[in-house]
């Protein structure tokens, strides 16, 4: 079996030796929790508590704002404090409920019921999905019962789940889909029905052969007539989980640029989203919890933590010997494309894959551009991300903009190979800000002057 | 907003990095080129590495001054400078005045670089730029078409006693067995149909068809031949290469695409020459030396060490296929029709100033687009 | 020696093709030649060549031939300022009223407020706004991040940063092309015609008690300025006081209520300034 990819990409180190051989650990909820109500790609969701309410878990405690927003559920039982402001990873500070813990952990009324998820219509698995608000668990956090729902006219044919994991230190799609293979095989065949299509593929990166084998054999025990459930390999590369580049190895079709992968009739879902999908419709479990990678110099006892949302980014360090004072940069997500925190106290929400401490990371002065040529080599789009660099460097804002900077997906791998070290994803991102910026600038000018 | 006695540090993704920066990059170049230097050394003895030292100085000491003047960051510590000098004194000959690598690097970083804006702004390649100036201002001292051999006993302990020694060795004539390099000979044989040069080479008219001695391949190979100080070991020269590929700090593209369309036309095209009574013929079509175009003269350090310079070449592949296709195109032409026995330095320069044009030319289709969608 | 034959031989050829050449070049001249009103070119000549954009056409040429092309009006010159909006009108035989002098304001003190985190990466307003998850480093997420963006866009040179990191305007320099106002990401700058003397200098959204907190100069949404107001010319909206330029008489009472000495008052400055410039033409009417 030939191992596919995409052209481009680089391979960082994968360090991920310390975490992927021992099993997810459950964290006990601490005292206190703060569950946001930004967690998702949309608009946030309403809070439908008030200080004084006793909730339980799995009881919604933020309603969804639309149809592009998701539920917010209580991951404890216990009582509401107080409704504050708190940090959120992507942008300025959203609100959220500060609850009291009451250590019960008494599931809500109709959650954690075992339920038939055979005997599910798709428009069922839909609304299920809904109403346990589920998001994208790989950290894009989109709606998931919105993806489940392809507008009139676009077929798809292909559901693809994400088991790659190549963002260097993170293991815990790996562990789950060691642990629970037969969860995630079922989720996926929720997800067929839901979006009416027959064909499914685990994608798996060859540096997971265990994985790749649980799934495969998952895939073999719970195969079902009309229906093409396969595991597949891929080569091993950084960013293989990419939506793009992962359509593009498995199915050879390109994205248009600008489009969705259900312009050309696939749908992506990370395989700890298809895992939530089941634990919603076979057991009414709405989204709680996820599955945190707790690592870096800064971590004595790096692990993979199963914890509940809102519990503080804290408390995960805490519980695998984090050195607080040797910490110099606390970074939420993968190396590659995560986010630099300054707030320890900032809690877990859906789209939080990994925490890493890191205890010495070098800050570099950049220089001119060499034209090396490896961020050509590299760039998993087919940008040419040194002339980009060099426009937004200048200001040239809109020449970068006729240099398909738009196609970036800001996935890191320019300015990680740049010997010049070039902030080039900075630049892009401040280019794409700029951009935004002006085109409402100049929208705002037409309304009013029309 | 709890205070934070403890701040973190908060940079945009990523947050590791490769380990190659510019100074590794430069670092393995030098090492790269050792080989060719030890063989200097044992051919022309220590006056080749003063001729280095003061390249590498002038290039050096220039790009300092220039930055401090500019009012910007001295960055001498990536080792660039320290490249295009010890490139700059691989291209001239043994046995030059110690104000020709002086004036060249001054020349090399003060105008083909620093002038530019800098590391990654500069057209053309600096120590080939510095070579063809220096070539033609101080013509008298580099083409002296008396190029050392060392085999005299005297000098070859001369040569290895001191530097001043090894020097004033290769500068008396007397004592230095010369002869002209194979470069040279090729082109008296073109323009006079013999000569004692030629002679020792094996290169001959015969049959209408150029020929040269396997003897003689061999000898320019491993570099048991006249030459500027860097350039006449093919054989050290290929094993540096060796290594930057192996450390990916360059790719197989623009040395292949070079040698490959050197030694194709080398062998296909037809050279003139000159007949007894001055009559002007040409050798037959696909008769040519290709293997000896290829070891003798500048080709190999041409199309490894300076063809492959990253600042001065195209920045994608396909373009970087065509630039050496050119450069070959043009060296061949160059060494087989045009005036000078060696045309290496001037393709690349020419070459140098289309890099924008072939850079647009092979710019990557981007994922999702079409061609037509892609660039502005 | 010297072959005589052979000079003239190229001297005439290449004369020849000289010749031959410039020919064509008139003819080409002739045949392809564009009408244009001569007064376009006069225009542009007395526009300042800046091409700042701040007349709102791409470049003075452009300006230029919207004024004689499309009837443009004459005096949306900032740099250019009164004088060249005479030139003009010079120009095109017309009169002209010179528009009022506009100048850039910074909404922003600083006030000592807190950094929440070291920033390493491109020293640019921009890219501080967007790294740092669009909260910036300082504890404060509306105020300025006082990377000198807009300072460097200035082509007049007019904005200095001081010694706190916040911009200063010099309006002997300013011209109010407006170019700060586009490059600042948190929209901090403003531009406002000369005669306006009264500024709300915060953009924070921030509720009271949190500004409190976070800055001295902040606004806190007190509304002790609104209640001041005579005129109902302003009025504290989404925890920012804001000032109706249309009905504010810059009476100064808001300034004089304000707890944290958010609003300011450059009356003095500004009427001097008018002042001097009405002189300085008086002057100059009276010598011509």
């Amino acid at each position: 079996m030939a191992l596919r990819s995409f052209a481009g990409g680089t391979h960082p180190p994968e360090i991920k030796e310390a975490t992927r051989g021992r099993p997810i650990r459950d964290l006990a909820p601490p005292d206190q929790l703060v569950v946001p109500m930004a967690q998702h790609i949309g608009r946030p969701a309403t809070c439908a508590v008030k200080p004084g309410d006793t909730v339980a878990r799995g009881q919604v405690i933020g309603e969804p704002a639309g149809f592009v927003s998701a539920a917010v559920h209580a991951p404890v039982s216990g009582k509401v404090k107080r409704v504050v402001q708190c940090n959120t990873p992507l942008g300025p500070a959203c609100e959220a409920v500060l609850l009291e813990n009451d250590g019960a952990d008494i599931w809500a009324e109709g959650c954690n019921e075992p339920a038939d998820p055979d005997g599910l219509s798709a428009q069922e698995v839909r609304e299920r999905v809904q109403a346990a608000g589920i998001v994208g668990l790989g950290g894009a956090t989109f709606p998931t019962h919105v993806k489940l729902t392809p507008p009139e006219g676009k077929a798809i044919d292909t559901v693809i789940l994400n088991g790659c994991e190549c963002e260097p230190y993170l293991t815990g799609d790996h562990r789950l889909m060691l642990e629970s293979p037969h969860t995630v095989v079922q989720g996926l065949k929720l997800v067929l029905r839901a979006v009416g299509c027959t064909r499914g593929i685990v994608a798996v990166e060859a540096n997971k052969p265990d994985a790749f084998q649980a799934m495969r054999k998952a895939c073999a025990q719970r195969a079902e007539d009309g229906l093409d459930l396969a595991a597949q390999l891929l080569a091993v590369k950084y960013p293989q989980g990419a939506e793009k580049q992962l359509i593009l190895a498995l199915t050879g079709r390109e994205t248009p640029s600008g489009g969705l992968p259900l312009d050309v009739g696939v749908v992506v879902q990370n395989v700890g989203t298809a895992h939530a999908v089941y634990e919603a419709c076979a057991h009414a479990r709405p989204l709680t919890e996820r599955v945190v990678t707790v690592a870096g110099p800064g971590v004595g006892a790096p692990a993979n933590l199963r914890a509940r949302i809102g519990t503080p980014v804290r408390a995960l360090l805490e519980a695998c010997d984090w050195e607080e004072s040797a910490t110099r940069e606390l970074v939420l997500g993968g190396p590659m494309m995560g986010v630099a925190h300054f707030d320890p106290d900032l809690p877990v929400n859906k789209g939080l894959s990994g925490i890493l401490a890191f205890t010495d990371p070098t800050v570099f002065d950049h220089r001119h551009c060499i034209r090396c040529g490896r961020c050509v080599d590299g760039c998993p789009q087919r940008l040419v991300p040194s002339e980009l660099s060099i426009l937004v460097e200048a200001g040239r804002f809109e020449d970068a903009r006729d240099a398909d900077l738009l196609d970036c997906i800001e996935c890191g791998v320019c300015t990680y190979v740049c010997p010049s070290r070039r902030p080039i994803v900075q630049w892009m991102k401040l280019a794409k800000d700029e951009l935004a910026r002006r085109r409402a600038r100049e929208e705002a000018a037409n309304r009013s002057g029309d | 907003m709890p205070a934070n006695e403890h701040r973190y540090l908060v940079t945009t993704s990523p947050h590791i990095h490769a380990e190659q920066d510019v100074g590794v990059v430069m670092r393995w170049v030098c090492l790269a080129l050792a080989p060719a230097y030890v063989w200097s050394v044992y051919r022309f003895g220590y006056w080749p590495l003063g001729v280095a030292a003061i390249a590498v100085a002038a290039c050096v000491l220039t790009e300092a001054a220039c930055q401090r003047l500019r009012r910007q960051t001295v960055t001498v510590n990536d080792w660039s400078a320290v490249v295009t000098g010890l490139l700059l004194a691989a291209v001239l000959p043994p046995n030059v005045a110690w104000y020709i690598p002086a004036v060249g690097g001054l020349v090399a970083i003060g105008v083909a670089k620093q002038a530019f804006g800098g590391l990654g702004a500069n057209i053309w390649n600096p120590a080939l730029l510095s070579r063809a100036f220096l070539q033609l201002s101080f013509g008298a001292q580099i083409n002296s078409g008396r190029w050392p051999m060392t085999r005299g006993e005297s000098v070859a302990q001369a040569a290895t006693t001191s530097l001043r020694a090894s020097f004033e060795a290769l500068a008396e004539r007397a004592d230095v067995i010369t002869q002209a390099t194979p470069l040279e000979a090729l082109m008296r044989v073109q323009e006079a149909g013999g000569g004692a040069g030629a002679r020792a080479y094996g290169v001959a008219i015969r049959d209408g068809g150029l020929e040269t001695s396997w003897q003689a391949v061999l000898d320019a190979f491993l570099g048991n031949i006249p030459g500027c100080i860097g350039e006449v070991s093919a054989l050290a020269l290929l094993a540096g290469a060796a290594l930057l590929l192996a450390r990916r700090i360059i790719t197989w593209h623009i040395p292949v695409a070079y040698l490959g369309t050197l030694a194709l036309l080398g062998w296909a095209l037809p050279a003139p020459y000159a007949q007894a009574e001055g009559a002007r013929a040409f050798t037959d079509w696909f008769t040519g030396p290709a293997l000896y175009h290829l070891v003798a003269g500048g080709a190999v350090i041409g199309a490894c060490f300076m063809a492959t310079d990253m600042v001065t070449s195209p920045i994608t592949r396909r373009g970087q296929l065509i630039f050496g296709v050119g450069c070959g195109l043009l060296t061949a032409l160059i060494r087989i029709y045009g005036g000078y026995p060696e045309g290496v330095c001037y393709s690349i320069l020419l070459m140098n100033m289309v890099v924008p044009l072939i850079d647009g030319w092979t710019r990557p289709r981007v994922l999702g687009k079409t061609r037509k969608e892609t660039g502005p | 020696m010297f072959d005589l034959t052979a000079f003239v031989i190229a001297l005439l050829v290449t004369a020849g093709i000289g010749t031959a050449l410039g020919l064509v070049l008139a003819w080409g001249g002739r045949r392809f030649h564009v009408e244009t009103d001569p007064r376009i070119q006069q225009v542009e000549d007395a526009l300042p060549g800046i091409n700042c954009g701040a007349c709102g056409y791409a470049g003075c040429a452009a300006y230029a031939e919207a004024i004689v092309s499309e009837g443009a009006p004459m005096s949306l010159c900032a740099p250019g300022g009164a004088d060249t909006a005479h030139a003009v009108a010079r120009v095109m035989g017309a009169e002209v009223e010179a528009a009022e002098p506009k100048l850039s304001v910074t909404c922003c003190q600083g006030g000592h407020v807190d950094m929440r985190f070291d920033y390493h990466g491109v020293q640019d307003c921009r890219a501080a706004h967007v790294a740092g998850q669009a909260g910036g480093r300082k504890a404060c997420t509306y105020g300025c991040l006082g990377f000198g963006t807009c300072a460097r866009a200035c082509p007049f040179g007019a904005i200095t940063m001081s010694p706190e990191r916040i911009p200063v305007v010099d309006w002997d320099k300013c011209t109010g092309c407006g170019r700060c106002v586009e490059v600042c990401p948190r929209g901090l700058n403003r531009v406002d015609p000369e005669s306006y003397y009264v500024f709300v200098l915060c953009q924070s959204h921030d509720k009271g008690a949190v500004v409190n907190k976070l800055c001295d100069r902040g606004c806190i949404a007190c509304r002790r300025c609104e209640k001041a107001c005579p005129f109902d010319a302003i009025h504290v909206i989404d925890n920012l006081a804001v000032i109706d330029y249309t009905k504010c008489t810059a009476c100064g009472k808001c300034v004089e209520a304000c707890p944290k000495n958010t609003i300011v008052s450059f009356r003095k400055q500004r009427r001097a300034r008018k002042k001097a410039r009405e002189q300085a033409a008086q002057a100059r009417e009276g010598a011509a």
